[in-house]
């Protein structure tokens, strides 16, 4: 690790709950930042440190540490959690990650098993394209589309923030200033996370896994349809895939209460 | 009119759904715009009403800022409707106890003239992006004044232009061999596929039909795709840079031009540089035997002084004169001086220590510069360089060539201080003098 990288600021790193117990990152999805597991951390915090930060790029993390060639695959960001569990001389970790970041979990545990105890990845998908003899739920066209869907929103997006930074008197208060940010991105740079994102083939990194693994599956799931949850279930070894009553993509926002449940009687 | 009426028929498509996102209500505007009647959306997801790429946006961006922000804006939507025509559209939603509320616009018009927007401004972009790749290598190349500085600009050119993993610079050496100048190879025999032309291999898959080693290597080393681009110049193959990914890329044509523009600017340059190298080589050595010439010298002996003023230790300069070389030069022809000059300048290498200078001074004469010495050492050397001269030439069997050798022994102090010249010109006069009492010999005198 080059040890003149500030991991803290590059990432936006937070350190909540119990500074003694046993090591938990979070690491959020496509689309938005840390806050996407604000309502399932609360459980944690009085058993585990609980680690969270945003992926260079997303959130508050710092945008002049993107490097296009870096993070032009999984494996950057995986280097990323790395660091993390460098600096923090981590152990013995719970890695919780949603959607691609299931992904860099797995990478990141198949280059240092060790730092590693669990994986726990929700809605994980090796890869989105469907290829000969797999499932991944979608054809190049529809990557494409979504890229359009990006840029069609970005548009709208500059001018409906303009008046907001401005200072328009017409727009809301602070506290809507704040939360707009939560899943604030620079466009050029979601077009690219999008393409590394949906474009991945990690499939052949599954077998490797060592770390013993959960698997959370969501009912309807259009991004990681339940095939594709199966799919990983077979691949890595040993592990062990929980369905969740809950539907959609981001269970730990629509279903918190359900991921706490599913994660928790996984450690118990 | 009732307000029910005014629900269904408002000019707004408006739906409400769980906060799992499955339809409890649609107006009679949206289930028309669907195609699909009002009652058989109820319990449907909403997502599934969208074109694909528009679902991965609902689900990964719109739904996540609508949880934590309650009310999202202007979300440019795609509707698939029942007869799988689409329909751009525009929402609002805002989340209220357990529901979700969508009012969802029409936008035909001005999508079509967004999406034009964002094509012309997506290929402006790109070939903006071109040009200022393009630009900054220039300047970059431009600047470079050796193969390595070139090399590393290349090699950094390239990572940015294609946001390459990682990528590298080989450069052919004088012995047809290729050397890793800048940046690093995560694969360790990628030399073994330089073959002058281009390489694009674009999955490990690929690799495994060329060689089953080349992909194990890849699979191991995290390398996706690859490339291999020649750098050609008019003398031939003169380098080649490689592009890894750890993701699997698809090199497309837009890719090639890119790299070939990248690769033709670097070759380019570095003839450029090469000739310059030579040029500066040229300039400061001597172009039949490749010593230094006098320039050279002059320079490093003033170094040397001001060094050996600054050490206290002594520092000597031969003044070396063949004696019988115009016997060779008339006896023979110039060619054969000229192999005799090139193994005279070979032998007085060969005696000397590796942190001596020697060069050629003129015509038949040579001069050494040796530092730290003392009066028993230059004797041995100049004894070792008579010797060493005297030994028969195979260009010039009948010849006897030896040396008048003249040394002047130099130990700086502050009442004695010298200028190179002079020091050359004791060197010659002591070289006259050997020369004077009958030559084949060496005289050293003490300063």
């Amino acid at each position: 690790m080059d040890h003149t990288v500030d991991v803290v600021t590059r990432n936006n790193v937070r350190i909540l709950g119990n500074p003694t117990g046993r090591p938990m990152i979070f690491a959020h999805g496509f689309g938005c930042s840390q806050e996407t597991w604000r309502q399932v951390v609360p459980a944690f915090l009085d058993d585990y440190r609980v680690v969270l930060f945003d992926h260079v790029g997303a959130g508050g993390s710092d945008l002049s540490a993107y490097d296009p060639g870096k993070y032009d695959s999984l494996d950057g960001y995986a280097s990323d959690v790395l660091d993390i569990i460098t600096q923090f001389e981590l152990d013995d970790v719970i890695f919780v990650g949603h959607s691609v970041s299931a992904m860099i979990g797995v990478l990141a545990a198949n280059q240092r098993a060790q730092s590693f105890g669990e994986l726990i990845l929700v809605g994980p998908s090796p890869r989105y394209v469907d290829d000969v003899d797999y499932t991944g739920g979608f054809t190049q066209c529809d990557i494409e589309s979504l890229l359009d869907s990006l840029d069609a929103n970005y548009l709208g997006w500059s001018s409906t923030m303009a008046p907001l930074i401005m200072g328009n008197p017409d727009r809301p208060q602070l506290g809507d200033e704040l939360t707009a940010s939560f899943c604030r991105i620079d466009p050029a740079i979601a077009q690219h996370f999008a393409r590394v994102t949906f474009l991945s083939d990690n499939r052949r990194d599954l077998a490797l896994v060592t770390v013993p693994t959960l698997i959370l599956q969501s009912a309807q799931d259009v991004i990681s349809p339940t095939v594709v949850g199966e799919y990983v279930h077979r691949s890595i070894p040993g592990s062990t895939l929980a369905m969740l009553s809950a539907t959609g993509h981001i269970p730990n926002l629509s279903a918190a209460d359900d991921v706490i449940d599913a994660i928790k009687s996984y450690l118990r | 009119m009732t307000a029910g009426s005014l629900y269904d028929e408002a000019p707004c498509g408006l739906v409400t759904t769980s906060l799992d996102g499955i339809i409890s209500t649609t107006n009679a505007t949206f289930a028309a715009w669907t195609g699909f009647a009002a009652e058989d959306l109820v319990g449907r997801s909403f997502v599934q009403l969208l074109e694909t790429g528009s679902g991965i946006f609902f689900e990964t961006r719109h739904f996540p800022t609508l949880r934590l922000q309650g009310d999202v804006r202007g979300m440019s939507l795609t509707l698939e409707r029942a007869d799988g025509s689409h329909l751009p559209a525009l929402a609002n939603s805002s989340l209220r106890g357990d529901s979700i509320h969508l009012a969802i616009f029409d936008s035909t018009e001005r999508t079509e003239y967004e999406r034009e927007l964002v094509y012309a401004k997506r290929t402006s972009e790109a070939s903006e992006s071109r040009v200022r790749v393009l630009q900054a290598a220039a300047g970059a190349f431009g600047s470079s004044e050796t193969e390595e500085e070139l090399a590393l600009a290349l090699a950094s050119s390239v990572r940015t232009a294609f946001a390459a993993t990682s990528t590298a610079v080989w450069i052919i050496d004088d012995n047809a061999r290729p050397q890793l100048l800048a940046g690093t190879s995560p694969l360790a025999d990628v030399t073994t596929l330089f073959d002058g032309e281009i390489t694009r291999i674009e999955s490990v898959d690929e690799a495994r039909e060329v060689s089953v080693a080349l992909a194990d290597e890849m699979q191991a080393n995290r390398v996706a795709s690859l490339s291999l681009y020649p750098l050609v110049a008019a003398q031939g193959l003169v380098g080649v840079v490689a592009t890894f990914f750890s993701r699997q890329r698809q090199m497309d044509v837009a890719y090639g031009d890119l790299q070939s523009a990248l690769a033709q600017q670097a070759a380019e340059v570095l003839v450029r540089v090469r000739l310059q190298q030579q040029l500066r080589h040229m300039a400061l050595h001597d172009k039949l035997t490749g010593l230094a010439n006098r320039d050279l010298f002059q320079y490093l002996l003033n170094e040397a002084i001001a060094q050996s003023v600054r050490t206290r230790h002594p520092l000597a300069v031969f003044f070396i004169d063949l004696d019988g070389f115009k016997a060779v030069n008339d006896g023979y022809d110039h060619a054969t001086g000229d192999s005799v000059l090139v193994e005279t300048a070979r032998r007085v290498v060969g005696v000397t220590h590796y942190s001596d200078v020697v060069a050629r001074f003129g015509g038949d004469e040579f001069v050494v510069l040796c530092t730290d010495v003392d009066v028993t050492a230059v004797e041995a050397m100049a004894e070792s360089i008579g010797a060493a001269v005297r030994e028969p030439y195979a260009a010039a069997a009948d010849a006897r060539v030896s040396a008048s050798i003249g040394v002047v022994l130099y130990t700086p102090s502050p009442h004695n201080l010298v200028t190179s010249d002079e020091l050359l010109n004791l060197a010659d006069d002591a070289m006259y003098s050997a020369k004077g009492s009958g030559k084949n010999r060496s005289v050293v005198r003490v300063l």
